[in-house]
C-alpha cells in the first residue's frame, strides 16, 4: 500500500510505438524460428520470410494487378452505391419520422446479422460474379450511413433551422449551408464505417463467390495447395483492409477537428 | 472502432417504466402496429415476385420444405453440425475475450499498446483466416468451431474493454477508500457497471460469428447448414436452399432477440 | 449507532495499513502538518497543494473553501487515504495515514450509488466489502436508512431516486461504516438549491446524533458557515489553507440562524477572503486580465 491512487505517469507515444512494433517483430521472428527449425510443418505456416519474398514476386505481376483492380473497383463501386443509398435513406427517415422511427429497429439489426447470410439467395437470381457481391458489399456499406445521417440530422440543434429561416434562407441555402455542415461530424463516421463494411463485404464474398480478385485467390490458392500463395494473398487482403481502415480514420479526425 | 457508438445503439426504453397516456400511447400503438406491418410487407412482396421468375422459391413451398425437413429429418445433421461448432466456438471466443477485454479496459498502458492494433485489424474480414485453420485442423469440426471463436473474439474483446473503461471514476474511488480488493471491485463495481455494454458485444458477436459459420461451410466443411445451402444450390434445389436461409435467419434473428432482451434486463434491472 | 466498529475492526483489519509505528504527531483528531501534493502532468508537473496544515478536532464539522481548480478535493483525497503527499502527512488520533482506513469514509459529489443494487444493499455496500454478514450489515443498514429519512425506499433502484435522495444513500453508506471521521467531497455540489438547503440541514440533525468529525468540501460560502465549526479557506493554485474562521454561531443551527447578522458578517469575512483567491485563480487561468 504505498503507492496510492493513480498518479501513473503518462507515457508519450513514442514508447507505445516502440511496443507495438517490439511486438510483432517479435512475432514475425518467433514463427520464423518456428517454422526454420520445422516445429511448425510448411504445410500449416511457410516461415513468413518465404512469404514475403512470395509478395513480392507476385506483386509486379499482371495477374496481380487484374485481382488488385477487382477487388478495389468492386468495393468503390459498392461503397458509392451504398453510400448514396444511405444517404437518401438517412435524409428521408429524418424528414418522416414516423417512416424512420417504423424502419429504425430493422436497420439496427441488420447491424449485428449482415446481410451477408443472404448470399445463397443473391447467388440464386444474380448468379455468380460481380453483381451479388456488389448488392451485399453495398447494402452493408448502406447501413451505418444512413443511421448515422439520421441521427446526425436528428442531433441538429433547433435553434439552427429557426436562425435559417429567420435569415430567410431558401431550402437550398438551408441545407447546404446550415443541415450538411451541422451533421457532418456524425455523417462522416457514417461513411467511413459504410466503407469499412463495403471492404469486408466485398473481400469475404469474393472469398466464397467470385471468379477473381484478392479474396478469391485466397481459396483459390488453398484450394491448389499453393500454402505460400495463399498466405501472401491473405497478407495482402489484410494490409489493403488495414490501410483503408488506419487512414480513413486519420481523415475522419482530421474532418472532426475542422469541424470543431 | 470507437465511431458511431450511438447509432449501433439499439433505440433505449424510456428509463422508468410508465404507460404512456393519451395520444402518446395512440402513437405508440400506431408505430408498433406499423412495425408490425413491415415483415407482413416483405411477405406480401416475396409473394407477388415468386411467381414471376423460378428462381425465387414460393414462401409456401419454402416453409413446407422448411417443416418436412423438421418431419422427415433432413435437417437434424446439418444443424446439430452448424449449431455444436457455434456453441462451442462462442463459448471459447467469449472466455478468451472477456478477460482480455477486462484487463485492456483497466490498464491505460496496455490500451495504448493494443487498442491501436486491434482497432488496425476491424476491417479485415475474419473468414480469409478459415484456410489457415483448415491448414491447422483439416477441414471438420475443429476448424470451423476455431472460425466461429475468432469471429466472436473481436466484437466481445472491443465491447468489453470499451464498458470497463467506462466504469465510472466515482464508484472506481468509491472502491478504493472502501479498501475493496481487485477482485471485490470487480465482481462487485467493474462487471456489474460494465455488463450492459458486454452484452452488446456479445449480442453482435454471437450473430457474426454464426454467419461467419455458415459462409465456412459454405467454403469447406464435412456438415453444417452451410454445406446443405451449397449442395441445395449445386442440385438446385432452390426450396431447400431458400428453407434453409430462413431458418438461419430465425435462428439469427431469436438469438439475437433473447440477447437483446437480457441485455435490456441488465440495464434496467 | 453504537459499537459496530468494534468488530469491524478486530475481524479484518490490514495491517500493512496502519503503520502505529510511525505515530509521530500527537493529540486527537485528524493532523494536516506541511501536506504538499504533487500531480504529474504530460509535461512536467503540477504542484495542487503546498504546506497545508491544520486541525479537525475531534467531534468538529469544518468546512473547507477556496477558488475553483484549487486542491479541496485533492487534499480531502489526500486525508481519505486515496492520494499519497510528496511532503508532509495526515495523522489521524496519532497515526500517518497511507491508504484509505477503517475510520475513515467518504460522500462523493458525483452519483457513486451502484445502479443495480437497491437502496439497501447500496447502504450495506461497504460492510459488505467490509465482510460483514449478509443479515448482520441489512439489519444495521435498515437502522442508518431511518436516520437519513429514506425509511421505504429500502427495496428501490437508485434510478427510481432523485439526485438529492441519491446522496442520502451516498452519505447512509459512509454512516454505517461508523467512522470517525467522514470526508465529503462537495456532496451536494449536483443539487439544486432548495434540495441544497434542506438536506444540510438533514445533515447537521444527523450530526448532532452521531457527532462524528467531519471534513466537508464545499465552494458554497452560505452552506459553508451554515453547516460548520470552522471554515477553512484555501489560496489559489498551488493551494495551502490560508485561513481558519471559527464559526460562533448557536446550535442547532435553525432556519432563523441564517437571518442571524453574525451569519452576516461571517459570509462576508469568508467571500472577502476568497474574492482575492478567486480573482487569482481566474487570472491564473486566464479568465480576468
Amino acid at each position: 500500500m504505498t503507492t496510492i491512487g493513480r498518479s501513473r505517469v503518462k507515457s508519450g507515444p513514442a514508447w507505445t510505438h516502440a511496443a507495438q512494433a517490439g511486438l510483432i517483430v517479435g512475432l514475425v521472428a518467433l514463427l520464423e524460428t518456428a517454422t526454420q527449425t520445422g516445429l511448425i510443418s510448411p504445410m500449416v505456416l511457410p516461415p513468413p520470410s518465404d512469404i514475403g519474398v512470395r509478395l513480392a514476386e507476385i506483386v509486379p505481376t499482371a495477374a496481380f494487378a487484374q485481382d488488385l483492380t477487382t477487388t478495389v473497383s468492386t468495393v468503390l463501386i459498392a461503397f458509392v452505391v451504398g453510400a448514396i443509398l444511405g444517404l437518401a435513406l438517412g435524409i428521408g427517415f429524418w424528414r418522416f419520422p414516423f417512416v424512420g422511427a417504423v424502419f429504425e429497429p430493422y436497420l439496427v439489426s441488420m447491424y449485428s446479422m449482415p446481410t451477408l447470410v443472404l448470399y445463397p439467395i443473391l447467388l440464386a437470381i444474380l448468379g455468380v460474379g460481380a453483381a451479388p457481391i456488389v448488392v451485399i458489399a453495398a447494402s452493408m456499406a448502406m447501413i451505418p450511413v444512413a443511421l448515422n445521417t439520421m441521427v446526425g440530422l436528428r442531433a441538429i440543434n433547433p435553434s439552427l433551422p429557426k436562425l435559417a429561416k429567420s435569415l430567410n434562407c431558401t431550402r437550398v441555402q438551408l441545407y447546404w449551408k446550415i443541415l450538411a455542415p451541422a451533421a457532418t461530424p456524425l455523417i462522416v463516421p457514417g461513411l467511413v464505417l459504410g466503407f469499412i463494411y463495403a471492404v469486408i463485404g466485398t473481400i469475404a464474398m469474393e472469398f466464397i463467390l467470385a471468379p477473381n480478385g484478392v479474396g478469391f485467390r485466397i481459396g483459390y490458392f488453398y484450394r491448389s495447395f499453393d500454402i505460400v500463395d495463399m498466405y501472401a494473398y491473405i497478407l495482402v487482403a489484410s494490409i489493403i483492409a488495414i490501410t483503408a481502415n488506419v487512414l480513413l480514420n486519420r481523415l475522419e479526425r482530421r474532418i472532426r477537428q475542422d469541424m470543431q | 472502432m470507437t465511431v458511431t457508438t450511438s447509432a449501433t445503439e439499439p433505440p433505449r426504453a424510456a428509463g422508468i417504466h410508465e404507460e404512456p397516456q393519451g395520444p402518446e400511447r395512440a402513437k405508440r400503438r400506431r408505430l408498433q402496429a406499423a412495425r408490425m406491418a413491415v415483415p407482413i410487407g416483405f411477405l406480401a412482396l416475396w409473394l407477388t415476385v415468386s411467381p414471376l421468375t423460378e428462381l425465387v422459391s414460393a414462401p409456401f413451398a419454402t416453409i413446407a420444405e422448411l417443416a418436412d425437413g423438421f418431419l422427415s429429418g433432413w435437417i437434424y445433421e446439418g444443424l446439430v453440425a452448424t449449431a455444436s461448432a457455434v456453441l462451442m466456438g462462442f463459448l471459447l471466443g467469449t472466455a478468451a475475450a472477456f478477460p482480455i477485454g477486462y484487463l485492456l479496459g483497466r490498464s491505460t498502458g496496455l490500451r495504448r499498446i493494443f487498442d491501436p492494433l486491434i482497432a488496425g485489424t476491424f476491417a479485415v474480414p475474419r473468414i480469409i483466416l478459415y484456410p489457415v485453420l483448415l491448414a491447422v485442423f483439416g477441414v471438420g469440426l475443429e476448424a470451423e468451431t476455431g472460425m466461429v471463436a475468432i469471429s466472436a473474439f473481436f466484437p466481445i474483446l472491443m465491447a468489453t474493454t470499451a464498458s470497463v473503461k467506462q466504469v465510472s471514476e466515482s464508484l472506481l474511488k468509491l472502491g478504493r477508500s472502501l479498501r475493496a480488493s481487485r477482485l471485490q471491485t470487480a465482481a462487485k463495481i467493474v462487471i456489474p457497471d460494465a455488463a450492459p455494454g458486454i452484452m452488446v458485444g456479445i449480442r453482435i458477436g454471437f450473430s457474426i460469428s454464426f454467419i461467419a459459420a455458415i459462409i465456412a461451410e459454405f467454403f469447406a466443411a464435412k456438415d453444417g447448414l452451410g454445406l446443405m445451402i451449397s449442395e441445395a444450390y449445386a442440385s438446385l434445389e432452390l426450396a431447400r436452399m431458400y428453407a434453409i436461409v430462413l431458418l438461419i435467419l430465425v435462428i439469427a434473428s431469436v438469438g439475437n432477440l433473447v440477447l437483446w432482451w437480457l441485455e435490456r434486463r441488465l440495464r434496467h434491472g | 449507532m453504537t459499537g459496530p466498529a468494534k468488530t469491524l475492526r478486530s475481524d479484518t483489519e490490514e495491517p500493512t495499513v496502519v503503520d502505529t509505528t510511525a505515530a509521530t504527531a500527537t493529540g486527537s483528531g485528524v493532523v494536516l502538518d506541511g501536506v504538499q501534493v504533487v500531480y504529474p502532468t504530460s509535461d512536467g508537473s503540477i504542484e495542487a497543494v503546498r504546506h497545508a496544515s491544520g486541525t479537525v478536532s475531534d467531534g468538529r464539522f469544518v468546512s473547507l473553501i477556496g477558488p475553483s481548480g484549487c486542491g479541496k478535493s485533492t487534499l480531502l483525497d489526500v486525508v481519505g487515504g486515496l492520494l499519497a503527499t510528496a511532503k508532509g502527512s495526515v495523522s489521524i488520533n496519532g497515526e500517518t495515514v497511507r491508504g484509505p482506513r477503517r475510520d475513515t469514509a467518504m460522500v462523493f459529489q458525483e452519483d457513486s450509488t451502484l445502479h443495480w443494487r437497491t437502496v439497501l444493499s447500496n447502504v450495506a455496500f461497504g460492510l459488505e466489502i467490509a465482510g460483514v454478514s449478509k443479515k448482520e450489515r441489512e439489519a444495521r443498514a435498515r437502522d442508518v436508512i431511518n436516520l437519513v429519512g429514506l425509511a421505504g425506499f429500502e427495496d428501490r433502484h437508485p434510478r427510481e431516486l432523485s439526485g438529492g435522495m441519491k446522496q442520502r444513500v451516498a452519505i447512509a453508506r459512509a454512516l454505517l461504516l461508523d467512522p470517525r471521521i467522514l470526508l465529503m467531497d462537495e456532496p451536494f455540489g449536483a443539487l439544486d438549491q432548495q434540495t441544497r438547503m434542506f438536506i444540510g440541514r438533514e445533515l447537521l440533525r444527523v450530526w448532532d446524533e452521531t457527532r462524528k468529525s467531519v471534513l466537508f468540501v464545499t465552494h458554497d460560502i452560505q452552506e459553508a458557515v451554515y453547516l460548520s465549526d470552522e471554515v477553512w479557506v484555501m489560496s489559489a493554485r498551488p493551494s495551502t489553507i490560508k485561513s481558519v474562521i471559527t464559526v460562533d454561531l448557536d446550535r442547532p443551527r435553525v432556519a432563523g440562524t441564517m437571518a442571524d447578522p453574525r451569519f452576516h458578517e461571517l459570509t462576508t469575512e469568508v467571500w472577502e477572503l476568497l474574492r482575492v483567491e478567486s480573482e487569482k485563480a481566474l487570472q491564473y487561468r486566464g479568465e480576468l486580465p
